[in-house]
């Protein structure tokens, strides 16, 4: 009876060294409250709750405590562990261009190719980019983790996360969350930048609609975007590869079963486990230090430079044309490829000063034209970088 | 079933292609020559030795091959059987030889394939220059093959990265045997921190390679949509107007739409570029004409829609005199 009652006795106290109780840290604990934290915002505040929804559990599931040394294969980062399956595809960067094609199979690209100047203002919202790399060396992160963080400016959570797993993969979680938590606050920090640099006279512009485009332009801008961009960058070809695919699967009119799996259940599921092995990759150890801190300031200007830049550029752009073809300078902070918050916000500032005023389609244009432009940004990156 | 007899014949045609290029995307990817603390073999000895690499990203099985360091091979009258004779055979045996892609192989030189697979024959001799090739199982085909310079101890000469062209000497702190010569990412990644420390190269090379992309793109699509509305400008007038047969062969009729559509395309390209005159009202004129034209109210004269002034006597002074009276 001893012995049994010492079995019992010893299975129990060895039990209690494996429970979370036991190896709780005071960071696991502010993670969590970080993770509840986003799911509240997902949901109480509509913050992209599809995106933070898996991250915010995804950050408390990587942080639950357990006993790291009791080879249990769960934890995120031990080899075979189910998690560690499920982050493959951040850590070898397949599902970001999984995620680009749904995007490619979603977007429709007739605004820009209607107007194709508007792609310029994807071009001119890059500078975020590098503004916050040339910030990021002076703070003396090495030239790869400043890419890494700088291409959080692009808005582009996909596209972070393929940059900085290739070049930074230790600050990868960091870059990711910050990534998804600006684009979250799109509504939040771009109308106040909108309204400081443009007048009311400028934000009350109507913009001609676009002509119509025929179905061959439609299936001939995914195979010329495609050879165009990637003949100049290589490096970009898995994103931008995707994303042309995904949108020739819809435009061509003979592969719509494609596009809509692409577009809807594919994309769905790449969703979900991007964001939650993403929230997984943000235990306390990793995440909470200085250099997080940083990122997120860094993450933060280099938004707030990009939404300027894309609204300076459309104003001078209007220098040079004339009076019937001016653009309103609120679709410039469509050129971050938030797809379509950044558009809407656009539309709604627009409607705001005059209720006739839509300009949510020609918003669209820089919008997409920022997704093609921050792929490209990060593929010259890492071509330059590694 | 023609099909399917020329998709045999093409895969017929295209798979000892394949087979070769599998052989061929294996190569000599690093070398020591004089070991003494780096790797050691499975029995604990230091040795100079062979680095492969399976530089494609398929499967290649590298048994059968032949490594060798004594250029009497290159000697075009030998035969295969002599060739092969002054060659170290890579053996059958070690799963360890079939590389996946990327994957490396190390080669122990000077030694006794009785000691295990990765034992082979070819001689080094410690400090001295070396060639070393690799020929594909015929002993006839070479595949890869590197002069080593004299190398110091622990030195080795390897590609700057795997598969690429470039070689040079790394120290004894640099060598990569068995795993991927990349210390290039820390060189590039050093070499943009001393060179570029602002950042200052990279933004302007990434802006412009950015805006290059984006700017194609606007050229393209801004030409583009310039043809198409032409195209649909020419359909719509087609559409609404269509052309009717007005002479009795249809040779004779093509010839005077060709030349209709010529003299209205000219007619447009001259009239839009007058200011003042609306678009739509310049192409009802030009359709108002072809319909007089068909309906041969209008003069035939060869080539020619005339929307020309025509004076009539409407304001001629006797109609005026009334007037001013």
């Amino acid at each position: 009876m001893e012995t049994f009652l010492n079995f019992l006795k010893g299975n129990f106290f060895d039990f209690l060294t494996y429970t979370g109780f036991a190896n709780a840290e005071i960071g696991n604990l502010i993670m969590i409250a970080v993770g509840a934290v986003c799911i509240w915002l997902a949901i109480k505040k509509d913050f992209e709750p599809l995106l933070l929804v898996p991250i915010g559990l995804g950050i408390i599931l990587g942080n639950i405590p357990f006993k790291a040394d009791a080879g249990l294969e769960i934890g995120l980062y031990e080899d075979n562990s189910v998690l560690n399956i499920f982050y493959q595809g951040v850590r070898q960067g397949w599902y970001p261009p999984l995620v680009f094609l749904g995007i490619g199979a979603m977007t429709d690209f007739t605004a820009l190719i209607a107007n194709p100047k508007l792609v310029l203002i994807g071009a001119a919202a890059q500078f975020g980019i590098f503004g916050a790399y040339m910030t990021a060396l002076a703070l003396g992160f090495e030239p790869n983790q400043a890419a890494g963080i700088a291409i959080i400016g692009g808005a582009d959570g996909p596209t972070a996360i393929f940059l900085s797993s290739k070049l930074c993969p230790n600050l990868m979680g960091a870059i990711a969350v910050c990534a998804y938590s600006y684009m979250a606050l799109v509504p939040v920090i771009q109308p106040p930048l909108m309204r400081l640099l443009t007048t009311k006279k400028e934000r009350v512009i109507k913009m001609k609609a676009g002509r119509e485009v025929s179905q061959t332009e439609r299936i001939l801008f995914p195979i010329i975007g495609l050879l165009i961009t990637t003949f100049i960058v290589p490096s970009g070809m898995p994103l931008l590869g995707m994303l042309f695919f995904g949108n020739l699967l819809k435009e061509s009119g003979k592969t719509t079963r494609l596009a809509k799996t692409a577009g809807s259940s594919l994309n769905d599921i790449i969703v979900m486990l991007l964001g939650l092995t993403v929230g997984c990759s943000t235990q306390a150890s990793e995440f909470l230090t200085v250099n997080t801190i940083f990122i997120f300031v860094l993450g933060a200007c280099a938004f707030v430079v990009a939404t300027c830049s894309g609204v300076l550029f459309v104003k001078f752009m209007n220098l040079f044309l004339p009076e019937h073809k001016k653009l309103n300078p609120l679709i410039g902070n469509a050129g971050v490829s938030a797809v379509p918050m950044s558009a809407r916000i656009s539309n709604n500032l627009g409607l705001e000063y005059d209720r006739k005023n839509f300009l949510l389609m020609h918003a669209m244009g820089p919008n997409v034209a920022g997704v093609i432009g921050s792929a490209v940004a990060a593929g010259a990156l890492l071509g330059f970088l590694s | 079933m023609k099909k399917i007899g020329l998709l045999l014949a093409i895969l017929a045609c295209i798979s000892p292609d394949l087979f070769a290029q599998g052989a061929k995307n294996i190569r000599i990817n690093e070398v020591m020559t004089d070991n003494e603390s780096s790797i050691v073999d499975e029995f604990g000895n230091h040795k100079a030795w062979i680095e492969l690499c399976n530089a494609s990203f398929t499967t290649v099985n590298i048994r059968g091959m032949y490594i060798t360091t004594d250029k009497s091979v290159l000697n075009e009258d030998l035969s295969a059987p002599q060739r092969q004779a002054l060659m170290s055979l890579i053996p059958n045996g070690d799963e360890s030889t079939l590389l996946s892609g990327n994957q490396h192989f190390i080669l122990y030189c000077n030694g006794n394939p009785k000691d295990g697979s990765r034992h082979i024959t070819a001689k080094i001799t410690e400090g001295e220059p070396v060639w070393v090739a690799l020929y594909d199982g015929n002993g006839v085909e070479l595949i890869d093959s590197v002069t080593v310079p004299a190398l110091s101890v622990n030195q080795s000469y390897a590609r700057e990265k795997d598969g690429s062209a470039n070689w040079v000497v790394r120290g004894s702190k640099n060598v990569t045997p068995g795993i991927a010569n990349t210390p290039n990412i820390n060189n590039k990644i050093a070499r943009t921190k001393a060179e570029d420390p602002h950042g200052f190269a990279i933004t302007i090379l990434a802006m412009g390679t950015v805006f290059s992309c984006l700017a194609l793109l606007f050229v393209f699509f801004r030409v583009l949509g310039l043809i198409m509305d032409h195209i649909n400008t020419t359909k719509k007038i087609a559409n609404a107007y269509p052309l009717k047969p007005v002479t009795s062969t249809i040779t004779t009729t093509a010839k005077i739409g060709a030349e209709v559509l010529d003299t209205t395309g000219k007619l447009m390209k001259d009239g839009l570029k007058l200011k003042g005159i609306d678009k739509k009202v310049y192409i009802a004129v030009i359709a108002m004409a072809i319909k007089q034209y068909e309906d041969d109210v209008h003069d035939v004269e060869s080539g020619i829609i005339s929307i020309k002034p025509k004076s009539t006597t409407w304001n001629a002074p006797k109609f005026n005199n009334e007037i001013k009276k």
